[in-house]
């Protein structure tokens, strides 16, 4: 049943509590949307809390007009406010609240007005309002409910207008925020507050057939490839965001905040003057801030002067992704090459930010051309390379004088000695000092690895029949054995763990996960205080490759 | 001129510590599904750990509400001349946008300085503690205003993590985002650089890790004041601060501050960090 169009509090507190409903079916998706301005996840959670302190003020209103009500549910979102999305929503209230005033009804001229005052209020809220987020939706909002309101719209035709707008608004914020256009999705508190007023409507229109679920719109300004803008789309709306954000307060006397208004808005955009005739509050995106401040000092005494260059976000996301386009993503920063064998040792050189793992080890030590060849390939110019493997080394320093980029050596020894270095890699620095870094870390480190002895020998003191397993550590011969996890055990003992030392031990494709976690657990049992890490390296011929620090 | 300074339960600053300064703690919000508590004051950290060690419901955290704010701001404006109220990093938390929306709707009563510290744990209690030593000087508002904004950008704030899960369940992760994924385990060490999380380097074991730990505070001596924190292992903490006691000019003992709920909610236990403020160049 829609309402009339002139409402008291009654259908005020109902229009609001069946917004409330609607934004609580949609909290999950809500929360999927957050990336900005904390990618917390819980946008919808807090703005559907805050819904529920103002449902709940308003709901001890006794009376039905609806300015005390308005003001009660501002009362009750000034308290129970959460998040940072409930903050702005909760000034939105305070400006409805304040502009309802003592009204006992509401028509659709009055609700225009309270969403400017709502507006007003809200963008008052933020120190730098930020475009693309709920903020630009309340604009709309407002925007499109005084348009409506103008042209004679009933109260259910504002509230109309205002859904749609807002909806409208909801898909553009990727265009104005690069953060929502990195992460290809539209603002969450925007889409939250767009349900909200979807809610009202629905309740003042006796709309109970539009299903539950309100998907948030296709965010608009993103480009096919994953939330990736278009170079065009950058010059465009480069063209769009401009200027600096200009705050300043006034005070003087017999101060006129309309006209004020007025001037400002000749000198920019997003035009917020809210006051008395003592003291005024500007806000306002200028080109030339420099005037906005001699207005003021016209006008009274500067108590406070904020000016903040807007383009800066901007210009820096615009600046990385262009320079994205043109040079590929991987300029000017570090990449790693590392030379490997096994996919679990791949992907463990991966997971620690590796560009590239070439394949050999001792069987097959890679040519000095395959490993230019790979350096090559890399998107990066400054290349850090790791042989992991000691008989690799000499191959990667000639390929590095053959190769045209900047390609600093670790001489690793072994891929556990790869592994310590990658952990100290830090891409934002340069080839030379990762070099020092990298090669620093791996000093502390002791390396071993387990491997069946493919004929009997007497070797570094120790005979071990074809077959034996043998245990070498830091290229040593150090066990041998007919019993694997004996073998192991005597190995990882030689290299003195200390206290609390870490053993990283990776199998390899020849030994069973189950079997793998007894050998740990022997390690642990064995030796005491260690703490073992095992890791599936998927590598051929050894067995197991440790590493001890 | 008294000048009351307020800041907020992120700060980790110990209870008795915030008394014997005069500083006010505004409790962060912690919740576990649908119970909400007031950090440090109906949620301890002892209690807090272990519910996160046991409760199957992540926590999660939020800001005082511009209400709360501004009721403590009445409250404290009557028998102090100005408030300055500072808190944790705007890029971190909405409670700064909080505290300047209560402080607006607290009136023309009693001048407030909210100041964004762009810092959080020990790092905002550093630059808290300062601010409140100029207010305790009997220093004019523009002054404890100024050292909390001049303390902030002196002071840093990184600990060592046991894992980062807890970051990124709370989507506080920044750009230590890279160190995610590692299929190896860690000591994740993380620093708070303008105002976000950043990777500040990682470590195979715990002694490690408190080396580094150690060695940074040490590469950024001199130093003013120096806190270790931790969220449950104290007995690392306490022989990290013995340990850098030589950093502190004479007579100056490290603060020793327990890890509350509220940060303890995004660093898990296990975390050891340090707090420091640098001196004056």
């Amino acid at each position: 049943m829609p309402i009339g169009d002139n409402i008291g509090g009654g259908d005020l507190k109902a229009m609001f509590s069946e917004a409330a409903r609607l934004l609580s079916a949609n909290v999950d998706p809500v929360n999927a949307l957050n990336v900005f301005p904390v990618p917390d996840g819980d946008t919808g959670t807090n703005m559907h809390l805050t819904m529920e302190a103002v449902v709940e003020a308003a709901g001890q209103v006794g009376s039905d007009s609806a300015g005390e009500v308005a003001s009660a549910m501002a009362r009750g979102a000034l308290m129970g406010a959460r998040g940072n999305s409930g903050v702005i929503l909760s000034q939105f209230f305070k400006g409805l609240g304040s502009g309802l005033g003592t009204a006992a009804a509401l028509d659709g001229d009055r609700l225009a007005a309270a969403l400017e005052a709502g507006r007003e209020q809200a963008y008052k809220a933020v120190g730098e309002p930020v475009e693309g987020t709920m903020l630009t939706v309340i604009r709309a909002a407002a925007q499109a409910a005084r348009k409506t309101a103008n042209s004679g719209g009933s109260l259910i035709e504002v509230l109309d207008s205002v859904s749609a707008a807002s909806r409208e608004s909801v898909a553009l914020t990727p265009t104005m925020l690069p953060v929502l256009r990195q992460a290809g999705v539209v603002d969450a508190g925007g889409h939250g507050l767009a349900i909200i007023l979807e809610g009202l409507r629905r309740a003042a229109a006796g709309d109970d057939a539009s299903p539950d679920e309100v998907p948030p719109p296709e965010p608009v300004g993103v480009g096919e490839h994953e939330g990736m803008v278009s170079g065009d789309f950058l010059e465009a709306a480069e063209e769009e965001i401009y200027g600096y954000c200009t705050q300043i307060v006034v005070e003087g006397e017999s101060l006129d905040v309309d006209g004020i208004r007025e001037r400002v808005s000749a000198m920019g955009r997003s035009v917020v003057v809210v006051g008395d005739d003592a003291i005024a509050n500007v806000h306002v995106h200028a080109e030339d801030p420099g005037a906005v401040v001699s207005l003021g000092v016209s006008l009274g005494v500067l108590s406070r002067v904020k000016i903040e260059n807007m383009d800066s976000q901007h210009t820096e996301y615009s600046a990385a992704r262009r320079s994205e386009l043109e040079a590929g993503p991987a300029a000017g920063r570090v990449e790693v090459l590392a030379v490997s064998s096994g996919d679990g040792l791949r992907h463990v050189f991966e997971s620690l930010g590796a560009a590239a793992v070439l394949e050999g080890g001792d069987t097959m030590n890679p040519s000095v051309q395959d490993l230019a060849d790979a350096v090559e390939e890399l998107e990066s110019s400054a290349v850090v390379l790791l042989p992991n493997n000691k008989n690799i080394v000499p191959a990667a320093r000639q390929a590095a004088e053959l190769a045209s980029k900047d390609v600093g050596i670790v001489p690793t020894q072994s891929v556990p000695h790869g592994i310590a270095a990658m952990l100290a890699f830090d891409a934002q620095s340069g080839v030379e000092s990762n070099v020092e870094r990298m090669s620093a870390a791996t000093e502390s480190v002791r390396c071993g690895s387990i491997t069946t002895a493919v004929r009997a020998a007497t070797l570094d003191g120790l005979t071990f029949g074809q077959g034996d397993k043998i245990g070498l550590l830091d290229g040593k011969l150090v066990a041998a054995g007919d019993d694997l996890y004996r073998v192991l055990t005597a190995t990882v003992a030689r290299a003195d763990p200390e206290k609390d030392g870490m053993v990283t031990l990776y199998f390899g494709e020849s030994v069973s996960e189950e079997a793998a976690r007894a050998a740990a657990d022997v390690l642990e049992e064995e030796i005491s205080g260690v703490e073992v890490d095992l890791v599936r390296g998927g590598q051929p011929h050894y067995h197991f490759l440790f590493s001890v620090e | 001129m008294t000048v009351k300074v307020i800041t907020d339960s992120t700060s980790d600053l110990p209870s008795d510590l915030a008394e014997r300064l005069g500083i006010e703690l505004v409790p962060a919000n912690v919740h576990f599904g649908d119970e909400t508590f007031k950090d440090g004051r109906d949620l301890s950290a002892d209690e807090f750990y272990e519910r996160l060690a046991h409760g199957d419901t992540f926590p999660r955290t939020s800001q005082p509400s511009p209400g709360e704010f501004m009721e403590i701001y009445k409250r404290f404006g009557k028998d102090a001349d100005a408030i300055v109220s500072i808190h944790v990093s705007s890029k971190l938390s909405g409670t700064y946008n909080s505290a300047v929306q209560g402080a607006q709707e607290a009136g023309d009563g009693c001048p407030i300085e909210v100041v964004d510290s762009q810092q959080a744990s020990m790092g905002l209690g550093m630059a808290a503690i300062a601010a409140a030593r100029a207010a305790n000087d009997g220093s004019p508002v523009d002054e404890v205003a100024a050292t909390a904004r001049d303390a902030s950008k002196r002071s840093v704030c990184f600990p060592a993590l046991d894992t980062l899960e807890y970051l990124e369940k709370g989507g506080r992760i920044g750009k230590a985002r890279a160190m995610l994924g590692a299929l190896l385990r860690v000591k994740p060490i993380i620093i708070i650089r303008d105002g976000e999380v950043q990777e500040l380097g990682k470590e195979r074991t715990l002694s490690k890790a408190l080396a580094r730990l150690e060695q940074t505070a040490r590469d950024l001596a001199p130093v003013e004041d120096l806190s270790v924190l931790y969220s449950t292992a104290q007995d690392d903490a306490l022989r990290l601060a013995q340990n850098l006691q030589d950093l502190l000019p004479d007579g100056k003992e490290p603060v020793i501050a327990r890890i509350g709920p509220a940060i303890g909610a995004h660093v898990g236990p296990g975390a050891v960090g340090i707090g420091l403020l640098r001196a004056s160049p």
